[in-house]
């Protein structure tokens, strides 16, 4: 007989070898959960999206070579999955789900829908993005500040297709998305929606309880390598995250904190749970906050080739307004939405006549914001 | 004089007695002894069927008229068509919050009226004049709404929609299809009303458990109200669902090219208040209903019956949207806080019906408005 069993009984009158305990399960090393030999982790959704994001980063790019024409109606069809012919790499079945990335962006909160005003503001990126590409051709890259066009390489980057303010819609549509469709999705809807779901009993069919189905649900918008940062750091957040791991740590604090997480959800530990919540949302916003910093310091040491410095303040402007679709604006917690406007004021609306002033301005106020003011020359 | 004292604290301890037997519900008024066979036959003999066959009669009569219109296209004719586009759109008002037994299993609603409509995909299968109606994908391509376009075109004035139509054979042809359609789903679920499931439904009343009648009027009531009224008709437009920018979509609002969505609102409104109240279908008489049900259990609001508060917020729903100046999508852009004071008032309503009226009439909601992944 034993108190610490559960099912210990008053009546027992010694330790018949049939006590049984609830072992607490601990934090593996890498993503694997299973029940009684089974998985329980299932992301082929995020995957999927993913790879539709991937595919149609493929195709922008294209349109970096002077003369390639990229369809708006293919990027408009891509962002919906309606009526595009995936290439599927992984198999995942792209061609066959309804899955797709526009109506996942931009949730205001948990079980939220899809803003149309953002949803427009990356279709007119497609436009823009498709228009410019039309009046290419063969070996002029004659882009350059007030013609929009490829521009060419300027002996540290390029070329690249940006319009005439500098502004390179591959990466306003790419890292753009992987803030209002990915990371939106990890933290206000996902790791919102694990407060609220059940965890006692099986999904029916599946091996999966609810909560634990709606973590793995926001890690896979993260990674789909379950033994990140080791793989998966050659896209979107597993990427980014990883690139600053040696300055931040955020990939090694996300990976510990989704597998922490869904660790406390089996063992029914809520307050550890929403303690991981926290450290996740906390982290993916100084990851972006901080790629948006690094950019911002390429444009700076670059600020005298155009192509580059373009280039990088696209890649800048699309991390630091993604933030703003984060759970922490929307929850006017970190960085708000009117400080992530200040900042976005310092790029001028034309690309071409920002200077270095205006650069640390905005490199300034968004480490005070996020933290990072004591790593933000080393980003 | 002992005597007496003992008697009078029997009298008091048997009146204190009482007083807190008053203050607990009444197991008499509890739902499961109210009589919902009287109800349930009354709202389907009185209300349901009735105003089906009102709702197909409306359906023929258009069907009528525009075939008169394709063999002889005269502006008379189609403002014909158009003033009795107006009277089925108000009657399909009537009968949208029954979405269970025979218009459920043919999904009358996604086949009746979905919107915005698919222009280029009405245009497109005009074009090819080869198109499958029964298919899912052409859903918002027919319907109530998409004769909305098709009576309405945007941009024409009726003499051109009159010599579009003259000069175009698939047009015509398609424009009779979709109000063939419309008009045998309506025949559709009236028909299984009137024969089998009207007797099946009335008999369905042991609880009200999910998949009773009770069970079904409810739950069909308040996800109507919360996802189709206040959200789609109202919400979606002003754009209270795009949560971050709220961008307004006036394209969004139902029949948007004859401008008639605070007509159909009211109406949905009114047709809401009579079905509540088991009122006889265009009449007068007032019958057993839902509100009756609630004050028979004795449901209360802040120390008001739950049925006057659930009244007044449905006036107040009707004043607001009169205030609105009889253009839902002009509001929208013009008189944008109008339109907010419209919403806030829809958005009371829900929880007195998805939350109280559940809740005193020992029903569970069974549905959710949320989309999977």
């Amino acid at each position: 007989m034993d108190e610490k069993a559960t099912n210990y009984s008053q009546e027992a009158k010694k330790d018949d070898g049939s006590c049984k305990y609830d072992t607490l399960l601990l934090v593996p090393t890498t993503y694997v959960f299973t029940r009684n030999g089974n998985n329980t982790v299932s992301f082929t959704g995020q995957t999927t999206r993913m790879d539709m994001l991937s595919e149609m980063t493929t195709l922008m790019k294209t349109a970096n070579i002077a003369g390639v024409s990229v369809s708006q109606t293919d990027l408009l069809n891509m962002y919906t999955n309606n009526g595009y012919t995936w290439v599927d790499v992984n198999n995942l079945g792209l061609n066959n789900t309804t899955k797709q990335l526009k109506n996942k962006t931009a949730f205001a909160n948990a079980n939220g829908t899809a803003d149309a005003g953002i949803q427009a503001m990356f279709e007119s990126y497609m436009i823009s993005l498709a228009n410019i590409s039309s009046i290419t051709t063969t070996g002029a890259e004659n882009g350059t500040a007030g013609t929009a066009g490829v521009w060419p390489n300027d002996g540290v980057k390029g070329p690249y297709l940006m319009d005439a303010d500098g502004k390179e819609y591959t990466q306003l549509i790419e890292k753009g998305l992987m803030c209002v469709v990915f990371m939106s999705q990890i933290t206000v809807n996902y790791l919102e929606k694990v407060k609220n779901s059940e965890n006692t009993t099986l999904v029916s069919g599946e091996y999966y309880t609810e909560m634990e189905h709606f973590w793995d649900e926001g890690y896979g918008y993260f990674t789909e390598a379950i033994d990140y940062p080791t793989s998966g750091t050659d896209r979107f957040w597993g990427k980014y995250a990883n690139n600053i791991e040696p300055i931040i740590q955020s990939a090694s604090k996300i990976s510990l904190a989704f597998r922490t997480g869904r660790t406390a959800i089996v063992n029914k530990d809520y307050s550890l749970r929403d303690m991981q919540v926290t450290i996740i949302r906390d982290e993916l916003e100084k990851v972006s906050a901080a790629t948006a910093i690094h950019y911002l310091n390429v444009a700076k040491t670059n600020i005298t080739n155009n192509t580059t410095r373009n280039h990088a303040l696209s890649e800048a402007y699309a991390f630091l307004d993604g933030l703003k679709y984060g759970y922490n604006a929307i929850n006017a917690k970190g960085m708000t939405y009117s400080e992530i406007n200040t900042a976005l004021g310092y790029f001028e609306n034309d690309f071409n006549i920002v200077t270095l002033t205006d650069l640390d301005n905005a490199i300034d106020l968004i480490a005070s914001k996020t933290g990072l003011t004591n790593v933000k020359n080393d980003l | 004089m002992m005597k007496q004292s003992i008697k009078k604290i029997v009298e008091l301890m048997m009146f204190l007695g009482l007083l807190i037997q008053c203050k607990e519900k009444s197991p008499e008024n509890s739902p499961e002894k109210y009589d919902t066979k009287t109800m349930v036959t009354s709202i389907t003999n009185n209300y349901i069927i009735p105003a089906y066959q009102n709702y197909k009669t409306n359906t023929t009569n258009l069907l009528d008229l525009i075939n008169i219109f394709i063999s002889n296209p005269t502006e008379v004719n189609l403002q014909n068509c158009q003033n009795q586009w107006k009277s089925t759109a108000l009657s399909w008002q009537d009968v949208a919050m029954l979405d269970f037994g025979p218009a459920k299993t043919i999904n009358l609603r996604a086949q009746t009226n979905i919107y915005p409509v698919d222009t280029t995909l009405i245009k497109s299968n005009i074009l090819s004049n080869s198109y499958d109606l029964q298919q899912p994908e052409n859903f918002d391509a027919k319907g109530l709404q998409t004769l909305d376009y098709l009576l309405f075109i945007p941009a024409m004035t009726n003499n051109q929609i009159v010599n579009y139509y003259s000069t175009n054979s698939n047009a015509k042809t398609y424009l009779s299809a979709i109000c063939s359609e419309l008009k045998s789903n309506a025949f559709t679920v009236f028909n299984q009303w009137n024969t089998t499931y009207k007797t099946s439904f009335i008999n369905n009343i042991e609880s009200n458990a999910v998949g009773t009648s009770v069970s079904d009027i409810v739950n069909a009531l308040s996800l109507h109200f919360e996802a189709f009224v206040r959200k789609g008709k109202v919400g979606i437009p002003l754009g209270v669902f795009n949560g971050i920018t709220q961008q307004i979509m006036p394209g969004h609002v139902e029949a948007f090219y004859s401008d008639y969505s605070v007509a159909l609102a009211l109406r949905s409104i009114e047709a809401f208040d009579n079905y509540i109240k088991g009122k006889t279908y265009n009449s007068f008489t007032n019958g057993e209903g839902l509100d009756d049900y609630l004050n028979f259990v004795k449901a209360k609001n802040n120390n008001q019956d739950l049925s006057i508060v659930i009244e007044n917020k449905l006036n107040e729903i009707k004043t607001n949207l009169n205030a609105l100046g009889g253009s839902l999508k002009d509001a929208i852009t013009t008189n944008n806080s109008a339109v907010q004071t419209l919403y806030q008032s829809m958005q009371e309503l829900v929880p007195l019906i998805k939350v109280e009226m559940t809740a005193n009439l020992g029903v569970l909601i069974d549905y959710q408005d949320s989309d999977g992944d």
